[in-house]
């Protein structure tokens, strides 16, 4: 984004233009190593933005309902996502508002995407919202720059809060905390009708944005035994690519059939034995939390052998593996209300204690066949990052692999040293590679 | 057990109260109370109701984290980036200093907490560590599932100790706290006067040392001491610009002797560590002691965690009229970030009352005062001209 393009809406018209760009190119010059669906995730993304700028335009009301979707699209809202929009500013854009963040007395010791996403909203270069919601379902940051967001620019704000157990563990289902969240929802409903002109809570509405939902995820599940196969047909950018929910999309048909396309163009890869790991697969790794998403370590790894099947984020891996449950699984026998349901869907892994994050880390290296974890030290995200010992020494106890803790920013790339940081992956690759043998 | 001997003159009974929380004194009476053969629960949280605690025989005793500079046991678990007081208070427990506690309690008021408990867990360092829910916003909703969480706490302390925890014995302790609250409270009202007995550093000194002593004790000796006080006179260069400061796990009164130094009258504070420990009574007339309880805990004045900035605001900015502030110095710890995040919202608030404010960031343990005296005298200096 060209600094000259920033102002009113200069977000949204830039991705309808990169997206644009990417569809042309492929259609000119198609990349045979690509996956055709490529096309369709372009259009999605395009077509969520071009959603975007014409309800801003027209004035239609742009919120966040919570952070699963369903609920935010059946009140009404068009989906405001400041947060996953900030990690699209990595690079010099992200330096260029840090610039700011530091000059203004911003959040700086945060996260960067919820560093970022303040000055990007205060600005101008992304909409307004309407209506926020606030809750700690995953993070403090995320809560607390929904929060400053809501207070700066005077926004109708709605607070959800959740308890840290894990409510909707599988054989564990808590009836009080689930009701306690569905309260609060139910409260939100009514403050929301109340305060943001044009909305109004629509159930059909919800129920159809859940079923496509629980269609996506569970063509997302078909991926996670697909990314089991030896070699990985994956590769390092395809799984970090954060999973964004069909119900973000306008059209969430399209969305599943994106995911179906892609699925079936992994397993044709499987079925043909192809790895990206060169010249062949001898390492997997998995990456945790976030990465620097300026640079590209997942080639260099993949040129030295190293496949990286997954990255371990909040509770994907849990809907993907199938040991969390998603929309429209039984809760103790019965189907929950559409509206129970979202409550449910809000038991992220770090809005809960720690042994969560932790065991999510050995389901899905023993899942997956991995042999060691690449723990990203982001900074300012200390739900992740002061959890890292406990994550490696269990790890080590019950699997007996290592883990390499490498610190930085995801977005703001001012202090990545490349040769410093793909010198410290490159020891730890000996490391695993020599415990592997060890272990044969 | 005394504070001082009887002999001590009130001055020397003051000091040794108000310097109860030094490190050289900290652990005195958690060992005391423990030759007694009782138990000792560390705190690391101001929202962990400490009336149950009391009630079920142990001694609630905030965790006070290192005061040295370095914490490289703790640096093992937490990056340098994290909250640095839960970075200290890990380096205590991890180097021994606290190895008598029994066991420690907090709540997942933020991702830092949260985290340094699931630590404390898994290292079983102490051997029992509590984690508590604490919801951010306080409605109809999630105030019955605060109850619960503290109904949650009795049980665990009667579990872990054997002890049950009578509704009788719950209101002995909700008078204990009552009363210690009032103290304070009559010793904050001092600080009302144009020429305040004690100084800000030593208001610190002294809530600080009421959440490490048997509350009794720190009670006795409070009102003993408060006829002296409210006759003491200490020397001040001059009597303005009088403050308000603000701050979380802030418990070095060096910190507030720096600014007091630099030439302000600190008045009142809003740190958890100071006024917002003790402020609001529990309703001892309720018929449900353990709701009134709740109450009291989640209706004091917030923390920047909870969502209600605006509320937040609106106290300190109530605190700075009753106490005829001039200004808000606010000394933030470095990467605690609800702070940082909240620090935006009070600017406006603060603005738009003509309040002059500065926020700067400091470490836990007393560190570059150098420069913040620095920042602080120029911001001295800026009311003083204005006040001309």
């Amino acid at each position: 984004m060209s600094n000259s393009s920033l102002s009113g809406l200069a977000y949204l018209e830039y991705e309808v233009a990169r997206c644009n760009r990417r569809m042309q190119r492929i259609k000119d010059n198609p990349d045979p190593s690509k996956p055709k669906s490529n096309v369709l995730l372009y259009e999605l993304e395009r077509d969520f933005r071009m959603e975007q700028l014409e309800a801003y335009k027209a004035g239609k009301p742009f919120g966040l309902g919570t952070q699963t979707g369903p609920l935010t699209r059946s009140l009404g809202l068009v989906p405001w996502d400041a947060v996953p929009a900030a990690d699209r500013t990595h690079g010099k854009e992200a330096t260029r508002y840090f610039d700011i963040i530091r000059r203004e007395g911003m959040p700086e010791h945060t996260c960067d995407r919820c560093s970022i996403l303040i000055p990007m909203v205060l600005r101008g270069d992304f909409p307004r919202p309407s209506f926020l919601a606030t809750t700690n379902y995953e993070c403090i940051p995320i809560f607390m720059a929904n929060l400053i967001v809501a207070n700066l620019l005077d926004i109708p704000s709605f607070h959800i809060d959740r308890h840290f157990k894990n409510y909707k563990a599988k054989g564990k289902e808590d009836d009080e905390l689930l009701k306690y969240m569905t309260d609060q929802l139910g409260e939100m409903i009514e403050y929301v009708e109340a305060h943001v002109p044009g909305c109004k809570y629509n159930e059909d509405m919800e129920i159809e944005w859940q079923h496509y939902e629980r269609l996506y995820v569970q063509q997302a599940q078909k991926l996670w035994k697909l990314k089991a196969a030896i070699p990985c047909p994956l590769s390092g950018r395809e799984s970090f690519r954060e999973f964004r929910p069909s119900s973000l999309y306008p059209d969430p048909v399209k969305a599943v059939e994106y995911m179906r396309q892609y699925v079936e163009e992994v397993g044709e890869r499987v079925d043909k034995g192809l790895g990206v790991a060169q010249p062949e697969e001898r390492l997997r790794l998995l990456w945790s939390v976030a990465g620097p998403f300026y640079a590209d370590p997942f080639s260099y790894l993949e040129n030295m052998g190293v496949a990286i099947p997954a990255a371990e984020m909040t509770i994907y891996n849990g809907w993907f593996s199938g040991r969390e449950s998603i929309w429209g699984d039984p809760w103790k026998g019965r189907k929950l209300s559409p509206l129970e349901e979202e409550a449910r869907q809000m038991d992220f892994v770090w809005g809960r204690a720690g042994e969560a994050w932790v065991q999510t880390h050995i389901d899905t290296c023993r899942d997956l066949h991995l042999d060691g974890i690449v723990y990203f030290i982001q900074w300012g995200c200390p739900v992740t990052s002061a959890l890292g010992k406990i994550v490696a020494d269990t790890v080590e106890a019950q699997l007996s692999i290592p883990t390499l803790f490498i610190e930085g920013r995801m977005l703001e790339s001012s202090i990545y040293d490349e040769k410093d940081f793909n010198s410290k992956l490159k020891d730890f690759v000996d490391i695993c590679l020599e415990r592997k043998k060890s272990h044969a | 057990m005394k504070i001082s001997d009887t002999s001590a003159t009130m001055e020397d009974r003051f000091k040794a109260l108000k310097e109860s929380n030094r490190p050289e004194n900290r652990t005195k009476w958690a060992l005391e109370w423990k030759k007694q053969g009782k138990q000792v629960m560390g705190l690391l949280c101001s929202y962990v109701p400490e009336e149950l605690v009391s009630a079920a025989g142990m001694l609630p005793w905030r965790i006070t984290g290192t005061w040295k500079e370095a914490a490289p046991l703790a640096g093992v678990y937490r990056p340098e980036m994290t909250c640095r007081y839960c970075s200290h208070a890990l380096e205590s427990v991890l180097n021994g200093e606290l190895s008598f506690l029994d066991a420690a309690a907090g709540t997942q008021l933020d991702d830092d907490f949260k985290r340094l408990l699931d630590v404390l867990i898994a290292i079983r360092k102490p051997a029992f560590t509590y984690m508590m829910y604490l919801p951010h916003a306080s409605n109809r909703i999630t105030m019955a599932m605060w109850v619960k969480s503290v109904l949650d706490l009795q049980q665990t302390l009667e579990k872990l100790t054997g002890v049950k925890i009578t509704e009788k014995e719950l209101r002995r302790q909700v008078g204990i706290y009552n009363r210690m609250r009032t103290l304070l409270s009559k010793v904050y009202e001092l600080r009302k006067r144009d020429n305040p007995p004690i100084t800000g550093a030593e208001a610190l000194g002294l809530t600080t040392a009421a959440r490490i002593m048997p509350r009794e004790i720190f009670n006795d000796e409070l009102e003993e001491l408060l006829p002296y006080l409210e006759h003491r006179e200490i020397p001040l260069k001059r009597s303005r610009p009088r403050l308000l400061m603000c701050g979380e796990y802030l418990d070095h009164p060096g910190y507030v002797d720096l600014v007091e130094k630099a030439g302000a009258v600190v008045v009142m504070d809003d740190f958890d560590t100071g006024s917002r420990y003790f402020w609001d009574l529990v309703e001892e007339s309720s018929d449900n002691i353990i709701e009134a309880i709740a109450r009291r805990y989640l209706n004091k004045p917030g923390s920047s965690r909870m969502v209600n900035w605006n509320e937040q605001a609106a106290q300190i900015v109530k605190w700075v009229k009753e106490y005829d502030c001039d200004g808000i110095v606010e000394l933030r710890q470095l990467f605690s970030l609800p702070l940082d995040y909240r620090f935006f919202a009070l600017i406006k608030k603060f603005t738009a009352a003509g309040i002059p404010y500065i926020s700067v960031d400091r470490e836990y343990h007393l560190a570059n005062e150098g420069m913040l005296r620095t920042r602080v005298e120029a911001f001295i200096e800026m009311i003083l001209a204005k006040a001309k």
